[in-house]
Parts: C-alpha cells; sequence; structure tokens
C-alpha cells in the first residue's frame, strides 16, 4: 500500500501526466459545449445538457405529421377503363348514395389521427370557447340579480359607495321599472355628494312616479319647518303636494311619520281642523305629541278633546319623569299640560321642584310663563275684581322668579294701570312690592305709563326716557315715550314720530301704535297719512272713541262732508254709550 | 427557353393563393368600412356578452351597456379596444399572407378565415379578461398606453399556439383521401374532386423518385 501510494504521487506529478492536463484543458471548451449527444451540427455544439436536441426531438414527434404523396391520391394511369364513368353512371342516383356513402367511409378511415396530437390546443380552447359562449347567451340575469343585490348590501356596509353605484346602475337596467331601486340610487347619488342629480331624480320619483319615500325625502331636503314663517305661498303648495303623494304611498312606521310631520305642520300653519284628522293615527304611536293635540283641540274650544289628549300627556311625561328626574323637557311639556288642564299650582311646584333639583334656567321661564298664565285665567275670569290681591301675589312671585321677563313686566304694568286708583292697603303694599322687586327698566315703564295715565307728562317723560336708555328699541317703550313727547310740545312731534315708526317696525299691525302714529300725523296736518294709520287702528275696538274725532277732523280738513258728518255722528253715539 | 403556359392548371394552382391573398390586402386597405361594419358589429357584440360572463363568473361587478363596461373604478371599451389595433383588417390580412406562405390551398381560405376569427376571438377574450382583473385587483391600466402593447406580446405565444394547432387540425380534416385500386374507389368522382382540390396538401415526392 505504502509503495503503491508513493507510485501513484509520483505520477501524478510526472510532466507526462502535466501535459495531458494541458491538453485536456485546451479541450475543455469544446467538451463542454460539445453536449452528450455528440452529433455533427453547430446546434448541438452550443447545447451542454442536450437540452435542445431532446426538446427539439419532442416536438418533431409532436409534430409528426404523415401526409399521403402526390402519387398514392392519383389513379397511376388516368386513362384506364376502370376509371371512367358513363354518363348513366353520373345520372343514377344509387351510384351517387353509394359514392357518397363510400367517401364517407374512406374519408373516416384515411384521416391521420396520430396528427392530431397537435390539434389538441386548438381542440380544448373551441371546446371552452364554445362553452362559454354558450353560457354567456344563457339567461342567468335572475341569479346574477341576486347576486348584484348581496354585493350591493356589501359595499353599502363597507362604505364602498363606487361598487355600490355601479351594481344599482345594472340592476336599474335589469328592470327599469322597479322605483325603489332608483329611490336608492337617488340616495346614493346624495352621499356621492351629487346633489343635484339625487334632487333631480328624486323629484321625477316623487311627481312622475309618485313615489312615497322619495317625496318625503323631497319634504325634508327642501322644506324647513323651523322656518315655517319665511315660506311663500309657492312652497306651502309644494309641501302639501309632496305629502300628499307621501300620505297616499306610505306604509307601516313611514306612513306614520309622514302623518305626524303633517300634523306637526298643519297645527303650526293654525290649520286645526285639517290636523284633527289625523290625531287619532298619530297620538297612539307618538304620545309625545299629545301636547301639541291637546292645545289644538283646545284652540279649537273642545273641550272633551283637551281633556283626553291632556290626560295621555300627562301620563306620558308622568312615566317620563318618573324614569329621570332631570329630564328639563318632560318636566317642561308636564307643566305645559298641567297649564292647559287649569292645574297652575301644581304645574308652579313641579316647575319649582325642577328649580330646586336641576337649578336650570330655562325652567324660570316657564315658571314665569306659568304664573302670568294662571294670573291671566284670574284675570278673565268673570269676578276678575276678587282675585286683584291674588294675582298681585302671583305677579310678585312671577317677577321674583323671572325678574327680566318683558311679558311679566307688562302683565304687572298692565295691572298696576288697572287699579292705580285703588287706595286698599294690601293692594298699595303689593304694588310697591311689584315695583321694587322687578328690574329698574319695568319699574321705569310702569311709572311713565302711570305718570301719563295720570297726564303728568314731563314726569312721564324722564321715566320713560330712563327705561329706553336701558332698553332701546322696545316697542312699548317707544310708542309711550312718543305719546309722551307728542302731549308735550309741538317741537318735539317729529321726534315723535320717529320713535313710533321704529315701534311699528318691530311690530307692524300693532292697533295702539297705529293710533298713536295716526294721533302725531294729525297734530302735524298730515291729514292722509294719518286718516291710513287711524282706520287702520279702528280695528282695536277700545280705541275707536279716541279715533271717531280725530277723523272727523281729518275728513273735515280734507274736505270730505260725507265721512266727515259719519265719523262726527259716530263719536257722539260712543260717547253716549 | 422554356415557354410557362398561363392557361395550365398548375400555373393557377401556383398562383392562386397569391392573387387571392394581394386581392384581399387590397380590399381591405381601400375599403375597409363596409367589411368592418359587417363583421365586427356581431363580433364585438359576442364578444362583449362573453366577456361580459367571464366578468360575472371572476366575481367583477360592472355595468355593461352595449360594449361598454363600467366598473367602480375605471372604464373599459370593447369597440375602443378593437379599434386601437385596426384589428379586422389586420386579421383578414395577416391570414391571408399566412396561407399565402405555408402554400395552402386557396379553397380553404375561408376556413383559415374562420379559425383566425375563433382565435382572436379567444386570444381577446384573454386580453379584456386580463385588463378588468388587473384593473379590478391590481388597479393596473392595460387597455391603454406602453401596457397595452406589453399584454399584447405576453398574449402573442397564445395566438401564435393557436394559429399552428389551427393548420394541423385544418389540415387532418381536409387532407386527400388516398386512393386504393379497388375499381369502386377509383370510380369515385366525389373522392376525385376532394382530392384534387386538395392535392397541395399532400407531401412533396421524394428527393431520389424527383431526380429519376
Amino acid at each position: 500500500m505504502k509503495y503503491q501510494r508513493k507510485t501513484s504521487s509520483s505520477r501524478a506529478l510526472s510532466p507526462q501526466w502535466l501535459m495531458n492536463c494541458i491538453r485536456s484543458s485546451r479541450e475543455l471548451p469544446r467538451r463542454l459545449f460539445a453536449g452528450f449527444q455528440g452529433r455533427h451540427s453547430s446546434y448541438n455544439n452550443i447545447d451542454p445538457l442536450g437540452f435542445f436536441t431532446r426538446f427539439k426531438r419532442y416536438v418533431r414527434k409532436f409534430l409528426r405529421h404523415t401526409r399521403p404523396t402526390r402519387e398514392e391520391i392519383f389513379v397511376p394511369d388516368p386513362n384506364s377503363t376502370n376509371a371512367k364513368l358513363s354518363t348513366r353512371q353520373l345520372l343514377d342516383p344509387i351510384s351517387w348514395c353509394s359514392w357518397i356513402r363510400m367517401f364517407a367511409f374512406h374519408w373516416l378511415f384515411s384521416r391521420p389521427y396520430a396528427s392530431l396530437v397537435a390539434a389538441t390546443p386548438v381542440i380544448a380552447a373551441m371546446l371552452a370557447l364554445c362553452t362559454v359562449t354558450l353560457l354567456s347567451t344563457t339567461d342567468y340575469s335572475q341569479s346574477r340579480a341576486n347576486r348584484y343585490r348581496l354585493i350591493f348590501d356589501q359595499s353599502i356596509r363597507s362604505q364602498d359607495f363606487d361598487t355600490a353605484s355601479v351594481v344599482l346602475k345594472d340592476l336599474i337596467q335589469a328592470s327599469p321599472q322597479n322605483t325603489d331601486l332608483l329611490y336608492q340610487q337617488a340616495l346614493l347619488l346624495h352621499i356621492q355628494a351629487k346633489t343635484q342629480s339625487a334632487i333631480a331624480q328624486m323629484d321625477r320619483l316623487a311627481t312622475d312616479r309618485n313615489h312615497g319615500l322619495a317625496s318625503m325625502w323631497m319634504v325634508s331636503h327642501e322644506c324647513d319647518l323651523q322656518k315655517l314663517k319665511s315660506w311663500s305661498k309657492s312652497d306651502h303648495a309644494r309641501f302639501r303636494k309632496l305629502m300628499e303623494i307621501g300620505l297616499n304611498n306610505l306604509d307601516g312606521e313611514n306612513l306614520l311619520s309622514a302623518k305626524t310631520l303633517m300634523f306637526s305642520y298643519l297645527a303650526e300653519v293654525g290649520a286645526y281642523g285639517d290636523a284633527a284628522r289625523f290625531l287619532a293615527d298619530v297620538i297612539p304611536a307618538r304620545p309625545e305629541l299629545a301636547l301639541a293635540a291637546a292645545t289644538l283641540c283646545k284652540s279649537q274650544h273642545d273641550d272633551a278633546g283637551t281633556a283626553k289628549y291632556a290626560m295621555i300627556a300627562e301620563n306620558y311625561f308622568e312615566e317620563q319623569l318618573s324614569q329621570n328626574p332631570n329630564d328639563i323637557n318632560s318636566r317642561i311639556n308636564l307643566a305645559r299640560v298641567l297649564m292647559i288642564q287649569t292645574q297652575f299650582e301644581k304645574a308652579t311646584k313641579l316647575l319649582n321642584d325642577g328649580l330646586r333639583i336641576t337649578k336650570d334656567n330655562r325652567l324660570k321661564g316657564i315658571a314665569g310663563e306659568a304664573l302670568l298664565v294662571w294670573s291671566n285665567y284670574l284675570g278673565a275670569s268673570a269676578d276678575s275684581s276678587k282675585y286683584i290681591v291674588k294675582r298681585m301675589q302671583i305677579l310678585h312671585a312671577g317677577i321674583c322668579i323671572a325678574p327680566s321677563d318683558p311679558l311679566i313686566a307688562s302683565a304687572i304694568a298692565q295691572l298696576i294701570i288697572d287699579c292705580r286708583n285703588s287706595r286698599a292697603p294690601e293692594v298699595v303694599r303689593l304694588k310697591e312690592a311689584m315695583l321694587t322687586g322687578t328690574d329698574p327698566v319695568p319699574t321705569h315703564f310702569i311709572r311713565g305709563t302711570m305718570a301719563l295715565l295720570d297726564n303728568q307728562i314731563e314726569d312721564a317723560k324722564t321715566q320713560l326716557e330712563l327705561a329706553l336708555e336701558n332698553q332701546p328699541n322696545t316697542p312699548a317703550i317707544l310708542n309711550n315715550l312718543a305719546v309722551a313727547l307728542a302731549g308735550t310740545q309741538e317741537n318735539h312731534l317729529e321726534q315723535a314720530l320717529s320713535l313710533v315708526d321704529i315701534a311699528l317696525e318691530k311690530q307692524p299691525d300693532h292697533a295702539y301704535f297705529l293710533e298713536t302714529r295716526g294721533q302725531i300725523l294729525l297734530k302735524l296736518q298730515r291729514w292722509p297719512a294719518a286718516i291710513s294709520d287711524l282706520e287702520a287702528a279702528l280695528k282695536a275696538t277700545e280705541l275707536r272713541p279716541s279715533i271717531y274725532p280725530s277723523l272727523a277732523i281729518a275728513y273735515e280738513r280734507t274736505g270730505d262732508r260725507d265721512l266727515t258728518q259719519l265719523y262726527k255722528k259716530l263719536a257722539s253715539q260712543t260717547i253716549a254709550n | 427557353m422554356t415557354k410557362i403556359n398561363l392557361y395550365s392548371a398548375s400555373v393557377w394552382r401556383r398562383c392562386a393563393p397569391w392573387i387571392i391573398g394581394i386581392a384581399s390586402a387590397c380590399l381591405l386597405v381601400f375599403i375597409p368600412t363596409p367589411l368592418t361594419s359587417v363583421f365586427q358589429a356581431p363580433y364585438e357584440r359576442l364578444l362583449s356578452t362573453t366577456v361580459a360572463y367571464c366578468f360575472d363568473q371572476f366575481g367583477i361587478p360592472f355595468h355593461r351597456d352595449g360594449s361598454a363596461f363600467s366598473f367602480a373604478s375605471f372604464e373599459l371599451s370593447v369597440s375602443n379596444f378593437l379599434a386601437q389595433f385596426g384589428f379586422f383588417s389586420a386579421l383578414l390580412v395577416t391570414c391571408s399572407l399566412a396561407l399565402t406562405w405555408v402554400n395552402r390551398p386557396a379553397i380553404l381560405a375561408p376556413v383559415y378565415t374562420a379559425a383566425t376569427l375563433v382565435g382572436s376571438f379567444g386570444v381577446h377574450l384573454i386580453q379584456l379578461c386580463l385588463i378588468g382583473l388587473t384593473q379590478q385587483v391590481w388597479h393596473i391600466d392595460f387597455a391603454s398606453g406602453w401596457l397595452s402593447i406589453q399584454l399584447m406580446i405576453a398574449t402573442l405565444p397564445v395566438a401564435i399556439l393557436f394559429a399552428f394547432s389551427s393548420d394541423r387540425f385544418i389540415q387532418v380534416v381536409f387532407m386527400p383521401i388516398p386512393l386504393e385500386l379497388s375499381f369502386q374507389t377509383q370510380s369515385n368522382p366525389l373522392i376525385h374532386a376532394w382530392n384534387s382540390l386538395l392535392q397541395s396538401l399532400t407531401a412533396a415526392p421524394a428527393k431520389k423518385e424527383a431526380s429519376q
């Protein structure tokens, strides 16, 4: 072993071995690129693993196509008698049948079926294409529509509105008469901020196709019930038309919503007769509207209806309040219900309790309002003179709760003015208490008005100017100050006119303000303007005794004798009565 | 100097494919509109219907209006896609020239044209489906620009495979029937007519025999 190993190592390092190695290395590139096949073509020289050669062989095998030669398909001797056909044979149908049969037989059995291997791609493609084309021409619209509805729901859930829009467009194309799909499309357009298109489509749906939901959408989009007072006649007509479509074409919860909306609208515009039609349907489902229903019935002098709906509302709001005593709205609504039921004491107690619990300032205003309504209720009763002290106590409580409430201040002023001649000690005490308990502004206003009525013009002017300074542009103060200025001197008439003009800008149809302006214009000898204002003020019957003589003077100066006589006669009749 | 008999059948057989090829090329170049309107509209309609079915199977939501497809984020018009490559004229010219090049019988021109139409239908179907899928999944637009050419190149092997394969299929179906030396076969005029019309599909004679 030792010898052999030595020998082999000496051989390996021999010069002959090195020469062989060098020779082999020279042939290395040729060997690498020669390929295992060792063929003579240049192609094989660059095919180290014989891959291309094998591939070429496979392709050749695959594409092998055995064809007959031209000699095989023709008769070797065309002049042979066997190949010639007579005319009789050519006209014989039986011969033709035989030839056709023979042709089919020979055609079928002479095909080189082995060559069809290369045609398998086209056969498979043809089969696939035929299948797909046939399937595509069949009617699969129903399954497609079902699938698209699912996709639509999913895309809406995932807020993929582009996909939803495409799917919806296709569903509409499949069933163009389906108005619900068109409605959904309009909603989608609205979500995608294509508002104009959405409005146009909703309008078409509502007006042309009488789609209830579309009409309600249009109502919610176009008609703002909060701004009802600024609506034009066409706005009202449009709202009523849309609501009619909605009421005629909706059902279930949507119909109830439409009825509720219509009821609210009618109650708001004062169409109580029409609104009452919806009460029976709306109130059982929406008891929170029972308060509005009771108010409506009360305005219609329907005592039974008022009691019924007030009871429903009372039960509902009491339940709400028992669940959550801090619920201000329920407390306010319950107080209003109690006011409708003339349970003023209970309402006041409820509101005072609420004030104690929640300290919410909204309750103060409502409490003041409740006391004011209570006072007015007592004042309107047949034996109102008995309740003067009671009313004063109520209003005193009201002004203590809501010192800046102008309505309470006005009521106090009116009450004080009404009983200014009373010398009863209780009345005098309460009068002073009220005048000291109120804000400075109403106090100045009340004192000024009382001085005006006592014909103490300078005092009245001073007090009213103080009131106006603290609370400018208050119509009642402006009017009374204008009356005071008009009573003092001639040169203050223009100032008085400007003050009453401001008051009339605030309340254009107020009869008292119109009467004041008419009297000022009369003093300024602007007869037509004075006649216009005074005649407009005639709607207040209590003012007529002072207006008739003024109108008689104005018409006398304008030269209208008939009307002068008429108003003089009316004035004398009024004085006589 | 050898004379060429212009009226001989062999000359006509040899020239017919060239004549038909050049004639159809001229026809398509100079009067493309009527042919396009006659053939392209039904082709386009059928292709749109099939593509719509494929999109449905792939679960791609779309809206189809004629040959125009609207997807969530893109639009695809089959007519624009076909017009992009002047498809129909190019198709028939290529078909005629290919027929001429490989020396196929002129009588098989309608068959080859039909095969070409089917092949182009398949390729267009693949291309449109790929455009829809890539747009929907990866938001890549293969319908226009450089990417459309890439798509065309990518589907070219399919078209070539279809062309070779359909050629083999047509050759097998229209192969001349070898005659046997029986009286019935030799006297069958149908076989004679078939063979005489399709004799260019036969194999070339062996070199040894030709030299003899």
